[in-house]
């Protein structure tokens, strides 16, 4: 008797912390305002947004998904937000493409991936925003299978499916865990979000109405900003899982990658939006989640490590493992990171062997080139 | 190799009357009456027509449910069906499905996997445009009894075309299951039917060897058909005497005798790791998953029978580590390890 009163007084209390941090999100300096739609504006049920910076190439896959299960501009607004490209050109692609169908809005300098989310929320007029990367696209029957769950189920704030990773070339490479055997309302939803990053952009639907209330991504992060907004809608209201794989993601090689990975920017990322997530957990879980969090993205880290070991670079390797080490220091992590710590020694040695043989080889080229002179 | 051999039928060519499709879809069943519905419905989804495509059931008298009510409901007619008399077993019914089928490229989807929009087309066009090769094959999805997609098989070469080392490839690596593959029917009378003297599994990687030796392959590197393995297969009755991998070891012996001499004891060397390998991970899946010694015990023991050169008990060794150490490390939450995702893009 006394443990159920002490519980629910503590349900209680979690309760009143939440309401207090959603007042404070409303005047957030870090998130964007999403302010309501303007009556007398035409308001279709799906706003797809379609961010693009530099990835022309992919837009048209992208575009093609979309169009093909266009349920008409009465009821979806399809629209191509550019982080000022510099390298290709969206705009032609979309009107090829679109053919007036779709519209295009063109950033009139580079703002910022989270910056450019922001703008493409802002630019909606739907109930239901899908942000979908210029490079990624949605399989037959997304729209369908998430309107119908929103349709259903008035309760949800956001709806996701089951998505398949994809390389740079489009090849398919693997499928994000199965979340739940049937479709339907996720349990223990917060507790799983809250670990880890299982939720991927173009695989997720949202109501306006939450960014309305709840406000836009985190602008202090850059890496992690999608993973801390799923989270932050988890505290708030409850989500609805596909089970098809209706969405495809890609991923870039670690071989390929740029300077977030290289430097460690991305768990330092990750480590910020850990700390951020830490006060919307119940008190009583929130050290075990926290912890769980902290050793699933150090591992991430090793993983990462080890593929650019395995690509030659030791630089980013390095950074990755010193990340690791910084976001947990279990015995696990330790033990994980000592033999990569031999691969690292392994090919620093070769490289210095490599560099001072192919020394020797120039001086003595040289010698040979002053002798016979 | 055209020779008749007691282990193995032959596939007749059809009489000149017959009139000749270009596709034999040919659909084996026994008790999978209620998955044979997606598989059907699949493949009337991209149906070019009766004069094109004969699609036929071939029911190894089933004894649990009604394969003909499926295809009546789903065929309307269009869907031919055939009941052996009498339960005849995997093999023999496959050999029916060869001898019955009249086209010219022949696919054996069983009933509980399925094909996705595409597949006939593309690999139509592969045979059109390249009349020497003998079998065209696509990646293909790995789902569970549920029909949730669990994995892909790997991609044997980034496009699509004429498979590179095609022979090494499907000696070493077993990279075909059964849906995922489309064979020319004159390559079937060449080289005659599934050998019966394995009989649990195997027959159809030496099948795909046999015709590897003779033939070019071809690769499709999208994935078009879905390939449902059964949790049950990992502790079936060839499972738990550790038939399965005495099978696969007598495919390996086949399968030697006419390998390119020049290649025969390498590719049989790596054969048999692969075997090895499988046996193992069946050895380690039992012990991690599902915490049964027995099974595990016995699937080593004829891993190792099956290969026990200084070689593989070493990487038999480091891969039980490896698997021991994955285990271990992605109890809590493993993280999905390819989620690299780069920021820069978008900076």
């Amino acid at each position: 008797m006394l443990s159920i009163s002490r519980s629910s007084r503590k349900l209680d209390l979690n309760r009143q912390r939440l309401a207090r941090q959603v007042s404070m999100s409303e005047q957030h300096p870090y998130r964007a305002k999403i302010s309501p739609v303007s009556e007398g504006i035409p308001r279709p049920l799906w706003s797809v947004m379609i961010p693009t910076y530099n990835c022309a190439s992919y837009l048209r896959k992208t575009l093609a998904g979309v169009l093909a299960q266009d349920p008409g501009p009465d009821m979806m607004q399809i629209e191509v937000v550019d982080d000022y490209s510099t390298q290709d050109d969206p705009a032609a692609v979309v009107e090829e493409l679109g053919g007036g169908r779709v519209s295009f809005y063109r950033q009139a300098q580079n703002v910022g991936h989270t910056r450019n989310l922001e703008t493409c929320l802002q630019r909606s007029r739907g109930y239901l925003i899908h942000l979908l990367h210029g490079d990624d696209y949605v399989l037959d029957g997304f729209y369908r299978k998430l309107q119908m769950a929103f349709e259903q189920y008035p309760e949800i704030g956001a709806a996701f499916c089951r998505h398949i990773y994809m390389d740079e070339h489009g090849h398919w490479q693997d499928f994000s865990g199965l979340e739940r055997h049937e479709s339907g309302i996720l349990t223990d939803w917060l507790e799983r979000i809250a670990v880890r990053q299982r939720v991927q952009t173009p695989s997720i639907a949202v109501r306006r109405e939450v960014y309305e209330k709840l406000g836009g991504f985190d602008r202090r992060l850059s890496w992690a900003e999608d993973w801390e907004m799923w989270v932050w809608i988890a505290v708030h209201y409850p989500f609805w899982y596909e089970v098809q794989p209706l969405a495809a993601y890609r991923i870039h090689s670690a071989s390929n990658s740029g300077r977030y990975i290289r430097t460690g920017e991305n768990i330092r990322d990750v480590r910020r939006a850990i700390q951020m997530i830490r006060p919307y957990l119940p008190v009583t879980t929130a050290d075990r989640i926290s912890k769980q969090s902290r050793e699933h993205w150090a591992l991430y880290a090793l993983t990462l490590a080890h593929q650019m070991l395995a690509s030659g670079d030791v630089e980013g390797a390095r950074a990755q493992m010193r990340e690791a080490i910084k976001c947990r220091r279990s015995f696990k992590v330790v033990v994980s990171v000592l033999p990569l710590l031999l691969g690292v020694g392994k090919q620093c040695t070769q490289q210095i062997i490599g560099a001072g043989l192919s020394a020797y080889r120039r001086k003595s080229v040289s010698q040979q080139g002053s002798n016979s002179s | 190799m055209s020779e008749q051999k007691s282990y193995r039928t032959t596939i007749p060519p059809v009489s000149d009357e017959t009139p000749r499709p270009l596709w034999s879809v040919m659909i084996p069943t026994y008790n999978c009456a209620n998955y044979l519905r997606e598989a059907l419905a699949s493949v009337l989804a991209q149906d070019p027509g009766s004069d094109f495509m004969q699609i036929e059931v071939v029911d190894d008298h089933s004894t649990q449910d009604d394969p003909a009510t499926v295809v009546e409901e789903l065929g309307q007619g269009r869907v031919g069906f055939y009941r052996q008399p009498k339960n005849v077993g995997y093999i023999s019914n496959f050999e029916t499905c060869l001898k019955r089928s009249r086209g010219h490229l022949i696919h054996l989807l069983h009933g509980d996997d399925y094909v996705r929009i595409g597949f006939y087309r593309r690999l139509q066009q592969a045979f059109e445009e390249n009349p020497e090769i003998g079998a065209a094959y696509c990646r293909h999805i790995i789902m569970d009894e549920n029909g949730h997609w669990q994995r892909l098989s790997p991609l044997e070469q980034p496009e699509s075309g004429i498979l590179k080392n095609g022979l090494e490839r499907i000696v070493a690596r077993h990279p075909i299951q059964t849906p995922s593959i489309v064979v020319r029917r004159e390559v079937y009378e060449r080289l005659g039917g599934f050998d019966r003297r394995m009989s649990s599994c195997g027959e159809d990687w030496e099948m795909w060897v046999r015709i590897a030796t003779q033939y070019p392959f071809w690769f499709e590197v999208k994935p078009l058909a879905v390939y449902r393995a059964h949790a049950s297969s990992l502790s079936g009755q060839a499972v738990r005497t550790g038939q399965n991998i005495r099978d696969v070891c007598k495919a390996t012996e086949i399968i030697t005798s006419y390998l390119p001499e020049t290649t025969a004891s390498r590719l049989s060397t790596e054969a048999r790791e692969l075997w090895a390998f499988c046996g193992l991970h069946c050895a380690a899946h039992q012990l991690l998953a599902r915490h049964d010694v027995a099974i595990a015990v016995v699937q080593l023991k004829e891993a190792l029978k099956c290969s026990h050169s200084f070689r593989v008990i070493v990487s038999v060794l480091s891969q039980l580590l490896i698997e021991l150490k994955e285990y271990w490390l992605w109890q809590t939450e493993r993280p999905e390890a390819h989620l690299t995702r780069d920021a820069d893009e978008y900076l």
